[in-house]
């Protein structure tokens, strides 16, 4: 495959690597990252994450990220699956050069 | 493309849709939940009234059944796709140890089921079993006379399946359809159904489940649980340890897409498609294919089948009317002074 | 019970008459609250207390509980002078009760030593009890204090609460995004709470004494009515099932019809999770009433001051009775999808004769209470009591050891020996007692298998794999030590009573704890994540838990426990406490009706609960329950002993805890047994006997 194509891949996969501990982390979950499907629905179904839980991780988002995301309904498109967040995080100026 | 009939009742307002393909199986008796905590790989932390979304799984972690447990005080319903209601009781009586006192009883013969599903669904349904149903919470069920109302939901919209007896379901659906009447009600038949399913990303028994995979490719671990004690335990773990070498992936063509085709990169052969249908809101063709874990990334737009180009997506397909409409601030009748979100964005 | 006497302090100032005033004016208490930062918030708002006099003692963190011990005091001494018995902590100060709903104002200090503090200013001597279930502490606190003279343990209760602003209260709700960007506007635009702070108390008194006293009373206490969402930690059911079950509740124990309503005084915080719930509640428990009720709520104009808010919203109600009007829901402009059918949304009080009222609210952790207030004393029947049976009991120790782990200077010789002969487990009938390791290995893989009552778990690993074995259907995940700890004593006590909680017996079982700290591992996971992302960013699970009523939260929800139940706090000893509030309770309730009573101490890895039945015909009865003044014991099992009908030369030493006076009757060494407590701000006795 060509570099463009393995940055992509590499780039993804480290970003869901990282959205997936900081989920773990902040839910307390007992689960291995790895344990997260990155299409898997978080909220309401899936997971099953709760309003409390949302908090939490828009605020973990944030600071280990830099994705700033309104604390409110508007925030839900972004934050239904890894895969969204990730998505998020690309999209962010600068969001192509995040994740080593 | 505009949408049309079913397909668009189900985006825009509240679709009918029947589910004969749903298995509806009652377990009763002390044994109850012996039974069904040992054939279930989730821990089964729900209350009266509550539902799980969770798989049925053979020792090899293979899939049985696409399943809805659901807590009925001290009994439990199964409403499962795959098997069908006599093969399931067998299944599970299969699995009752010596002494335990189980009943399990197939509704198929004695009741009926359909579903109700739409940005405006939980509005219809309000309308026709009482304002008592905003309060049921999604994955939450409620018992009427003669209904129990499951708010669930496959195709990404609000969803509310009935299970109705028999001897009930036409009056029970005239009523509907007379509602329905003032929400644009329309019926989704069963291919737009699976094809709204397979919009959503949500697991289809009849299509992914045919692909021979575990949990783990198909983007289902969060239906199972690494630390629950079941039939599947051993496998699942063994499974993890090992690591995914392929995952379920969603993606689109502008081309005809057919489940079995060899996705390529290059000359490399990267995966298998699994599951395509024409997305009238995309205006392409959607699918899921099982790609090695290395390719499996949306976003990609590299890969081929049979030569024509293939792209990786982030599911969902849409941005459901569903996820916008909010029960305290919206209505269908005043729907013209909403403004909301293209379903797909730039359409 | 009358109604004799109101005192206040609120955003409007010292003094109910400020409160009523403001109320009459149509202005709102609500302003900046400047006293400390408000991090991202320009200026949150609040129902600021005006600048107290004198110096606040205490660093920072102290600063709010000395405020809140200083207006409750204050409150408490205006309600005394307004019921004309200024007199009485003089006269007879050990039988004038305090009963305080608040909150912890910061990690260290129990619900008691507050309640403590504040009894010892005002030199009541009787029983005092705070109750810790936050936004309906207050209202809870009426009706318990009502308990506290029908069973006799006091002739003046002061009931009600006094809580104060704090910055992580302020933060907590911030970061569950419940608070409004300006004034709440209850079922109104824009949804979302503001925060307040305050105390309020009510006298109560029989209406025998009122009149003695040639004293008019306010109003009537007619009933009340408490009950558990059993849903979330922080979200209220949004069926309003739990706030229809305490209103249903309160109807009955008053015996006033919904027809009989003539006004509703709602929690109505304005978040719309709240008033959506809320008024479905208000539908189911009256049914067409509803929709001619008229249901306001003063939190637009008091703010939702928490501990304070029921006695305070309650006052309102009483002080707007007096003008034969009731107060408005303020900053309404037009009604929220689901409102109310009459949210008296005007700015000014109306003109309204109510002869019955109600007064509702609820609390995170699920628990709801409601009063009913009547104009007139409406003749009751008098109720027989129903007798209270212990049907089951489960013990989780930190360690396995024998009786004699309760240290009491008093144990006599017949005690030790009784002590050692429960500890022998070769002996008849002693309960088996089982180490966590060895629960593992019972073959608890039947969820009907007999369990012994009494587990060991000296790690909380074990208290986990414990809950996975007897109560299967818990989701341990998202509860801390202390609410694992009460749920598997809970759970084993329903074990050894063979009792199940199904279909519509969940309506009717409730839990009533006993426990006035917050959890040290959850205040661990809190001032972790305020080190680590400050104030602003705390971490809202952990926001959600610091409660001492969180654990019985948690444990009501696993356990689908949607009866009556409560959070007390006395201090050491408060286990009994609240099997003495539950005997109370119960005995006025309806036969199979079952509660679940007992306490948690996480520091030593320790819970305990007795499931007892209304009404039952279980050999073990609990047959005299009694409270009185800290120190006071003799005088609490004098009275326990009169209820029971029994004689103190029936009776050995008592034991310092309910265990070991169960597991001596189980034993059979004896018939009757009795267990007390003096520590803490209220002695208990209670007195079992066998049939």
């Amino acid at each position: 495959m060509d570099a463009a194509l393995k940055s992509h891949l590499d780039r993804r996969q480290s970003l869901i690597d990282q959205v997936r501990a900081l989920i773990v982390k902040q839910t307390g979950r007992r689960l291995d990252p790895g344990d997260i499907d990155p299409d898997a629905p978080l909220f309401v179904s899936g997971l099953g994450l709760d309003s409390v839980d949302t908090v939490e991780l828009i605020i973990a988002l944030e600071s280990e990220l830099g994705l700033a995301l309104p604390s409110d309904t508007k925030a839900i498109p972004a934050l239904r699956t890894v895969n969204t967040i990730v998505d998020a995080v690309l999209a962010l100026p600068g969001g192509t050069n995040r994740a080593a | 493309m505009p949408l049309e009939g079913g397909m668009s009742a189900l985006r825009h307002s509240v679709a009918l849709s029947e589910l004969p393909h749903v298995s509806r199986v009652r377990v009763g008796g002390p044994g109850a939940f012996d039974l069904v905590n040992r054939v279930t790989p989730l821990e089964l932390y729900a209350r009266d009234g509550q539902m799980l979304h969770t798989l049925l799984l053979e020792s090899s972690a293979q899939v049985l059944a696409d399943v809805y447990v659901c807590r009925d005080d001290e009994q439990y319903l199964l409403l499962a796709e795959g098997p069908d209601g006599p093969t399931l009781v067998d299944w599970l009586r299969a699995h009752v140890r010596a002494g335990e006192q189980v009943e399990l009883q197939d509704l198929g013969p004695s009741h009926e089921m359909f579903s109700l599903g739409g940005p405006y669904a939980w509005e219809l349904v309000a309308t026709w079993l009482g304002m008592g149903i905003m309060g049921l919470p999604y994955m939450g069920f409620a018992r009427g006379d003669g209904w129990t109302c499951f708010r669930a939901g496959k195709t990404g919209e609000y969803g509310y399946d009935l299970l109705v007896p028999r001897e009930r379901a036409p009056a029970l659906r005239a009523r509907v359809r007379e509602l329905g009447k003032d929400f644009g009600l329309a019926d989704l038949d069963f291919a737009s159904l699976e094809q709204a399913m397979l919009e959503a990303f949500t697991f289809n028994i009849r299509r992914e489940g045919r692909a021979g995979a575990t949990p783990l490719e198909l983007q289902l671990q969060w239906r199972v649980s690494y630390e629950k004690d079941s039939i599947a335990a051993a496998a699942l773990k063994a499974h993890r340890t090992q690591g995914a070498k392929e995952r379920l992936t969603f993606v689109r063509s502008p081309e005809r897409v057919a489940a079995g085709d060899a996705v390529t990169l290059g000359e490399e052969r990267i995966g298998t498609a699994v599951n395509a249908g024409w997305s009238e809101l995309l205006g392409a063709w959607v699918g899921t294919a099982m790609l090695g874990v290395a390719f499996a990334h949306p976003g990609v737009d590299r890969y081929q089948v049979g030569g024509r180009p293939l792209q990786t997506m982030t599911p969902p397909a849409l941005l459901n009317r569903s996820l916008v409409v909010n029960p305290q601030r919206h209505a269908y009748r005043t729907r013209d002074k909403d403004v909301f979100p293209p379903l797909v964005p730039g359409k | 019970m009358a109604i004799t006497g109101v005192g206040a302090v609120s955003g409007y100032g010292k003094g109910a008459d400020a409160l009523w005033r403001g109320i009459a004016e149509g202005r709102d208490a609500l302003g900046p609250i400047e006293r400390f930062p408000g991090g991202p918030l320009a200026s949150p708002l609040g129902g600021v207390l005006p600048p107290w006099p004198g110096e606040l003692s205490g660093d920072d963190e102290l600063r709010w509980r000395d405020l809140c011990v200083k207006v409750a005091v204050c409150a408490a001494r205006e309600a005394l002078a307004s019921a004309g018995l200024g007199d009485v902590l003089k006269a007879a100060p050990e039988r004038v009760a305090l009963v305080v709903g608040t909150s912890a104002q910061q990690d260290q200090l129990g619900l008691d030593d507050q309640v403590a503090w504040m009894a010892r200013e005002l030199g009541v001597r009787g029983p005092c009890v705070a109750v810790g279930t936050a936004c309906s502490a207050s209202t809870g606190a009426v009706g318990l204090g009502r308990d506290l003279l029908e069973s006799g343990s006091a002739d003046v209760v002061l009931a009600g609460g006094a809580d104060t602003l704090t910055p992580e209260l302020v933060a907590g709700f911030q970061a569950l995004g419940l608070l409004s960007r300006g004034k709440c506007a209850p079922f109104s635009e824009e949804q979302g709470t503001t925060l307040g702070e305050g105390a309020g108390f009510v006298v109560l008194e029989s209406g025998a004494r009122a009149s003695a006293r040639r004293v008019e009373p306010i109003a009537w206490l007619r009933g009340y009515g408490l009950s558990g969402d059993a849903h979330h930690e922080t979200s209220p059911d949004p069926s309003g099932a739990g706030v229809a079950r305490a209103i249903r509740a309160a109807l009955a124990d008053a015996e006033v019809a919904p027809e009989q309503v003539g006004y509703v005084n709602a929690h109505g915080t304005g978040t719309g999770a709240n008033d959506a719930a809320e008024w479905r509640g208000l539908l189911v428990a009256l049914g067409a009433r509803a929709e001619q009720v008229p249901v306001s709520s003063t939190k637009g104009h008091l703010g939702h001051a928490q501990g304070a808010a029921g006695i305070l919203e309650l006052i309102a109600m009483l002080l707007a009775r007096r003008e034969a009007r009731i107060p408005p829901t303020l900053h309404f402009t037009r009604p929220r999808r689901g409102a109310p059918a009459d949210p008296v949304g005007e700015s000014l009080p109306r003109a309204c004769e109510w002869d019955a009222a109600i007064c509702t609210n609820s609390a995170m952790a699920g628990s709801n209470a409601a009063v009913v207030v009547t104009r007139n004393p409406l003749a009751r029947a008098p109720r027989q009591p129903l007798r209270v049976t212990v049907a089951g009991m489960g013990v989780v120790t930190g360690e396995c050891a024998t009786d004699s782990r309760a240290t009491d200077s008093r144990a006599t010789d017949s005690r030790a020996a009784a002590d050692k002969r429960t500890g022998d487990s070769a002996s008849p009938g002693a309960p088996a007692r089982v180490s966590g390791e060895e629960a593992g290995r019972v073959d608890g893989a039947s969820a009907t298998a007999p369990y012994p009552n009494r587990v060991a778990a000296s790690h909380p690993d074990q208290v986990a794999s414990l809950l996975a074995r007897i109560a299967p259907t818990a989701d341990p995940r998202g509860m801390d030590p202390s609410a694992q700890l009460l749920t598997a004593a809970a759970a084993l006590a329903l074990r050894d009573g063979d009792l199940k909680i199904t279909a519509d017996r969940r309506d009717r079982a409730g839990l009533l704890l006993g426990n006035g700290r917050l959890s040290p591992a959850t205040v661990r996971a809190f001032r972790a994540s305020i080190a680590e992302r400050g104030l602003w960013r705390l971490a809202t699970s952990s926001f959600a838990r610091r409660m001492p009523s969180a654990p019985a939260g948690a444990c009501a929800t696993a356990l689908d426990l949607r009866g009556p139940g409560t959070t007390i706090a006395t201090g050491e000893g408060e286990s009994l406490c609240a099997v003495a509030f539950a005997a109370q309770l119960l005995s006025g309730r309806s036969p199979g009706d079952l509660l679940l009573a007992g306490g948690v101490r996480e520091t030593e890895n320790e819970a305990e609960a007795l499931a007892l039945i209304a009404g039952g015909d279980g050999a073990v009865m609990l047959a005299g329950w009694a409270l009185a003044g800290p120190g006071q014991e003799a005088a609490a099992l004098e009275q326990a002993l009169s209820r029971a009908g029994r004689r103190r030369s029936e009776l050995a030493a008592p034991f310092p805890t309910f265990i070991s006076a169960i597991e001596a009757l189980r034993t059979g060494q004896a018939t009757i047994t009795a267990a007390t407590t003096s520590g803490g701000c209220a002695s208990c006795a209670l007195v079992f006997s066998r049939s």
